[in-house]
């Protein structure tokens, strides 16, 4: 388990190549090939349908945010050690994080970096990219249109 | 097919059990349900205990600690596990058992203790109830979740605001003052609860639920066995549907379509409509949690959630009284053992036992229990 880094977790699962993806710069679902019907987060199964034979396919990038938090009080993971100077306290801002509908049926979850939750409205139009962190990982972050 | 009926109910005191194991609180709402039934121990056919989290009780197996320390081998029993409906769905497969006709008499428990680990790490076990691998990795918790509903909520219903979700943790933390079990008795005033820590936004440190832990226990029986007990409650409507796991996938993020599903299954069953409900315990896990559970029960229209609270339409006195237990706001949402208590809570209800909280003359009862942010749901009816 790698969570620290607020990257993508993705080791044993027939679709990593997402990740591969991602780091091209690319934010990829599934489509089945026999239904049609299409999987954000993707999947190499069709639930629908039962086939296993399923397409990748590029998402859009830009949609409206139907939904948003900023989560204060973090999972053990995401939150900070106790900082070694006595009397101190560490104080962490974290970024809010949304939900971004790119398409019908297609909803990307990613961070909105320096804004706060205050800043936003749902239905706020925004752009989902991958973005890539100082330790090379890759995560999914949403910037404002103007 | 007869019916099945609850003749005992028994539940722990709620809070941080500082030095009280889990298999003992289990054995303190035990006791008190084999009181209240008045059955030997040996009339016990089969056991289903609830248990949300491996992670909390820090044991692969908690319902076998349960039921080494109840003395209630060689009975048949096993673990139900739903998230925060584990209760609700232990409940469910006692009435399975019972209708199948396994057995006669059934105990169910439900117990977790969640205050042995620190809060950063109960937000992580309870921020994994989400999908952990394609949402978790976003830093979400549990309080996450809802908050998403929340802003989602307050933005498709314009009339609503934040203070609605206030009035929510105003009500139920002025009924836990009535309820001698919860693990708050403390009153909370709307601007308390308006500028409280922000938890996840905008969800404040009063719109979330309490990390417990504590434990209910129940004796479920069949038609034929409850005739020889002098008040039974009778279970006569149940409902059960299950959501996406990644919210991100939901249709609505102002409902919960297992509710729904499993609000109207029971409602059906029971020939009943959400009108001949007299009172009624919901899964307020959230304060918004419970503004949707009235519209997915159908105690209001869409978007009327608002309203019911700001007229006190879910007091006592109101049109439908709601969680006027304390609700898992107030109470404490010791998970596995929620959905059992608030079995508990409606038998005491319809028994008209429930002191300075009782709903004069109530006669059905309804109780809403939901796992994780949607993805198992429980309503339960109840007659007498």
């Amino acid at each position: 388990m790698d969570f620290k880094d607020f990257s993508l977790m993705l080791n044993e699962t027939k679709v990593a190549a997402y990740a591969d993806f991602l780091a091209q710069g690319k934010i990829m679902a599934t489509r089945c090939k026999k239904c049609n019907r299409e999987y954000y987060p993707p999947q190499s199964d069709c639930s629908q349908c039962l086939s296993k034979e399923m397409d990748w396919f590029e998402c859009p990038a830009e949609g409206k945010l139907v939904a948003f938090t900023q989560v204060m009080v973090l999972p053990e993971h995401f939150a900070l050690p106790k900082p070694s100077i006595p009397f101190s306290k560490a104080v962490l801002t974290p970024s809010p994080v949304g939900i971004l509908e790119v398409k019908e049926g297609i909803r990307i979850m990613g961070w909105i970096p320096k804004v706060m939750a205050d800043d936003l409205k749902v239905g706020d139009r925004m752009k989902a990219s991958p973005h890539t962190l100082d330790d090379g990982r890759v995560t999914i972050i949403f910037k404002k249109l103007e | 097919m007869g019916r099945v009926a609850i003749v005992g109910v028994g539940v722990s005191k709620f809070g941080v059990r500082k030095g009280v194991s889990l298999r003992e609180l289990a054995f303190e709402a035990f006791r008190e349900a084999m009181e209240d039934a008045g059955i030997e121990k040996d009339e016990i056919q089969a056991v289903v205990t609830a248990c949300a989290s491996d992670e909390f009780a820090m044991a692969l197996q908690p319902a076998a600690q349960v039921q080494d320390y109840l003395g209630l081998n060689p009975k048949p029993h096993f673990r139900a596990e739903a998230a925060c409906a584990s209760g609700s769905m232990a409940v469910r497969s006692a009435w399975m058992t019972i209708q199948s006709g396994l057995a006669d008499i059934v105990l169910v428990n439900g117990v977790e203790k969640m205050t042995e680990v620190s809060t950063a790490r109960a937000t992580e076990i309870m921020g994994k109830g989400g999908d952990s691998t394609w949402e978790y990795a976003f830093g979400m918790s549990f309080p996450g979740y809802y908050a998403m509903l929340a802003t989602n909520y307050l933005a498709t219903y314009r009339e609503s605001d934040r203070s609605d979700l206030a009035k929510v943790a105003v009500k139920n933390h002025y009924y836990g003052t009535l309820n001698p079990k919860a693990h708050m008795q403390k009153i909370v005033t709307e601007e308390q609860a308006m500028s409280g820590l922000m938890v996840a936004y905008p969800l404040r440190l009063h719109d979330c639920s309490l990390i417990s832990d504590g434990a209910a226990s129940i004796i479920m029986v069949s038609e034929k066995v409850a005739k020889k007990f002098d008040r039974p409650v009778w279970l006569t409507g149940l409902g059960a549907g299950s959501e996406t796991h990644d919210i991100g996938r939901r249709k609505s993020l102002t409902s919960l379509e297992s509710a729904c599903v499993a609000a109207e299954q029971a409602y059906k069953m029971a020939g009943i409509s959400p009108r001949d409900v007299d009172v009624a315990v919901v899964h307020d896990c959230f304060t918004i949690a419970e503004l949707i559970a009235y519209e997915d029960l159908g105690f209001c229209g869409r978007g009327e959630a608002p309203m019911l609270i700001r007229n006190k339409e879910t007091y006592l006195g109101g049109r439908i009284p709601v969680n006027v237990d304390g609700g898992l706001k107030s109470k404490g949402h010791p998970v596995g053992a929620t959905g059992v208590a608030m079995t508990a809570e409606i038998v005491k209800q319809l028994r008209g036992e429930c002191g300075k909280r009782q709903v004069k003359g109530a006669k059905t009862g309804l109780s809403h229990n939901v796992g994780g942010s949607g993805q198992f749901v429980a309503v339960h009816v109840y007659q007498v």
